[in-house]
């Protein structure tokens, strides 16, 4: 994408948006540290700290049990996806208000491209604060925003403001800003590289930026590539706000105990694929393309792909070749399952669908059964009714 | 042992018994060639467990005795040999010199006592076709075997004999071919006879039949099947599992007739079919009176549009089809016109050639 006009975009980022949205449905919550992740006493993780909990060094993704040793007296909420989801809408309303190119990076995170915006909103800083003010105000959750020509720079700029702060990098002054911070600002930078980069004496942005790109490319292959581009402040990714194709779907889940137990991950892996195709249906979508992740206790994480030849949101026939992918991966370790999820990708509006010689079973019929189940899911929610196999998962 | 052999005849029986070695396996003398050599003749062996062969190959034995070598280094040695006489040697240990001209090699083997037998088969043959035959009946219907191994039924040729014909059937649950012919001698029996045969036993008889001549023996012994041409065996498991109920499926009253120029429909689907989804390679089919358009509009990848002149009168139509199935239906027929007998976009659409009412296809429509 070449392009002539400098692009306005922002990255909105919620400031711990489950806490955020507990503590407007109970108040009292404010300035307490709140850990938004379930069972303290179970083996999941944080999914969401108040600014309050981080002071005691609990983060995101951090296992539960660790962060009440942190902090024993933490306030543990179990959360409702839910009213977060339902919370999310509302910001997302908001959002498409001010540009129809908006698109979303998950519940509480979204990049908008304001590019000719001003002559509707103001300038470039007002419009911000007016989306960021809106929120506020509307929903009762504060938003932190970075604004800069691309998105990559968004995303560093709002990283770099959070809570409830504002970054604008002005167009041209992108290196000066990049130059100085740490290599682990740059999104895709995780411990693994940051050691590396440790390794070999890059600290900061500004010093990987300086080397050559092939040197990069031999440290890091093709990621290494991506991380020039990075170091560089560049990236051409235009702000995607067509649902379609680019989206998948997943859900995954850690395990109560490390177990092997065929039958119980069967029916996680039911369980998990009953919700994902219940929200592919849910957003008029069909999945071609099917993935299946474990990670074993001692962190290694395999995964296993199937393209299909018609695209489908049949739990039934999905489920018995995410069970092949499964065992398949399943092989590849004797170690015990930590955690196991499934993608639905390559998602397509519409389907062709071979009909077939011999199976009577009219796929019409099929159809019709997956639009009642979804009716009484809608009306009484996704647990009312779900698959026997599923069960054992509860 | 010792024999000297033409370079060609052992190029050419090294050549028949590559898909059948295991490359890679628990067994590596599954990986080996047992040649034996007795009389004027040496026998070449090979087996995967599943499927074995045995052919003759003429050679003047000096020495009778057995070797085994790698199946692969041997074919791919000989297959760069010049075309000169081949001299092969048994030494100490199971090693085998092989020289040719100015070449020499020198081969490891295992203990020929270690080969696997091959199964017993019979020598009483339940059919005998001429190879032409034969090859014609597995070149129409072998494309529409499923690849899924894990269909069992579906992943062979289903062979039947019902008085003096036969017919071959292959289907993959979406399409099906079948094709009727009369038997150059049926074993003398009233009864229905109907075996599977696996994919690759078929697949493995197709490369032995290079020439189109003299005739094939089908036996039947306890758990396997046999086809004998003259010395040579092609030994196979039988597939167990039931074969559909493929008469069922044709369709009977499809009375919308489409005939079409063979070729011209062959090169126009190949066209549109380029633009098609890769995977469902639907192209929608629209009928109407004397022209048949083929359209893909594939909307990521372009769109495609052809029509064909047609010999049709009847009401407008359209059905949806895979490009794929019916293009393996062309390619194997030599015909000047198709005819495709049609109902409507949720039937199934049979292919049929005026000149050859034994030959049928049925593909299923898609649905969008």
């Amino acid at each position: 994408m070449t392009a002539t006009t400098e692009r306005i975009i922002a990255h909105i980022d919620m400031d711990a948006f489950f806490v955020s949205v507990e503590e407007v449905l109970n108040p009292s919550l404010k300035g307490k540290p709140v850990v938004v992740g379930g069972d303290p006493d179970g083996r999941g993780v944080v999914s969401a700290a108040s600014y309050k909990a981080r002071q005691y060094g609990i983060h995101s993704a951090m296992p539960l049990a660790q962060a009440r040793r942190l902090c024993p007296n933490a306030i543990f909420l179990r959360g409702s996806m839910s009213q977060y989801s339902e919370f999310s809408h509302r910001i997302f309303a908001i959002l498409g208000r001010y540009s129809p190119v908006v698109e979303p990076v998950s519940v509480d995170e979204a990049y908008i491209d304001l590019s000719g915006c001003e002559r509707l909103h103001g300038p470039t800083l007002t419009m911000v604060q007016h989306i960021r003010d809106e929120i506020l105000d509307a929903v009762g959750v504060s938003a932190s925003a970075g604004i800069a020509s691309n998105k990559l720079l968004a995303k560093i700029a709002s990283g770099f403001c959070k809570p409830a702060g504002m970054l604008w990098i002005v167009p041209g002054k992108e290196q000066r800003f990049l130059q100085a911070l740490p290599v682990r600002r740059i999104p895709g930078v995780g411990a693994q590289a940051e050691k590396e980069l440790l390794r070999i004496g890059k600290r900061t942005i500004g010093e990987v930026a300086c080397m050559p790109q092939e040197k990069l490319e031999k440290l890091f292959g093709k990621w290494g590539t991506a991380l020039a581009m990075k170091s560089r402040g560049l990236c051409d990714r235009p702000v995607a706000h067509d649902e379609s194709d680019s989206r998948s779907i997943s859900r995954e889940t850690t395990l109560k105990t490390d177990s092997r137990d065929r039958q119980l991950l069967l029916s996680l892996l039911s369980h998990l694929l009953e919700k994902a195709t219940n929200q592919l249906r849910q957003s008029n979508l069909y999945a071609k393309s099917i993935t299946v992740k474990i990670r074993y206790s001692d962190f290694k994480t395999e995964s296993r792909s199937k393209t299909l030849d018609t695209a489908s949101t049949d739990d039934s026939m999905l489920l018995n070749i995410a069970d092949g992918l499964f065992q398949n991966a399943l092989a590849t370790s004797t170690k015990n399952v930590r955690l196991i999820g499934v993608c639905l990708s390559n998602l397509t509006h519409e389907r062709t669908r071979q009909t077939s010689l011999f199976d009577s079973e009219n796929p019409e019929k099929n159809d019709q059964l997956y639009k009642s189940l979804d009716r009484i899911r809608v009306k009484y929610g996704f647990r009312s009714i779900k698959k026997a196999r599923s069960f054992q998962s509860e | 042992m010792e024999v000297k052999i033409s370079r060609d005849t052992l190029l050419n029986g090294a050549q028949k018994i590559q898909g059948m070695v295991e490359a890679k396996g628990a067994m590596p003398i599954l990986a080996h060639a047992f040649l034996t050599a007795d009389g004027d003749e040496i026998c070449i062996q090979a087996t995967d467990l599943e499927i074995g062969s045995k052919a003759y190959y003429p050679a003047s034995v000096i020495k009778p005795g057995a070797v085994t070598m790698n199946a692969r280094k041997l074919f791919d040695i000989v297959r760069e040999l010049p075309n000169q006489e081949i001299h092969l040697i048994k030494e100490d240990n199971n090693w085998t010199t092989l020289k040719c001209g100015k070449s020499k090699f020198r081969l490891p083997g295992m203990p020929t006592e270690d080969f696997p037998a091959l199964p017993e088969y019979s020598d009483e043959a339940i059919m005998e076709f001429s190879a032409v035959t034969l090859k014609e009946m597995i070149k129409k219907t072998f494309f529409a075997v499923s690849p899924d191994e894990t269909r069992q039924a579906l992943n062979g040729l289903l062979l039947e004999r019902e008085d003096s014909n036969v017919v071959m059937v292959g289907t993959d649950g979406h399409r099906l071919s079948m094709i009727s012919r009369p038997l150059l001698k049926a074993h003398d029996s009233e009864a229905k006879q109907s075996f599977l045969l696996p994919k690759k036993a078929v697949s493995e008889l197709l490369k032995q039949m290079d020439n189109e001549e003299g005739t094939f023996i089908f036996s039947e012994k306890s758990s396997h099947l046999a086809f004998i041409h003259g010395k040579q065996v092609i030994v196979s498991r039988k597939i167990d599992g039931k074969f559909p109920n493929y008469k069922q499926v044709i369709p009977a009253g499809n009375d919308k007739i489409v005939t079409i120029n063979r070729e011209q429909f062959q090169h126009a689907l190949k066209r549109v079919s380029l633009l098609a989804d890769d995977k469902s390679k639907m192209v929608r089919f629209e009928i109407s009176d004397g022209v048949m358009a083929l359209i893909s509009d594939n909307t990521e990848m372009g769109t495609a549009r052809e029509e064909l002149t047609i010999d049709y009168q009847g009401e407008s139509m359209f059905v949806g089809l895979n490009a794929r199935y019916l293009l393996d239906v062309l390619g194997a027929v030599e015909d000047e016109t198709v005819t495709l007998n049609l109902k409507n976009e949720n039937h199934s659409c049979l292919i049929t050639i005026d000149e050859d009412p034994n030959y049928k296809n049925i593909v299923m429509p898609m649905r969008l």
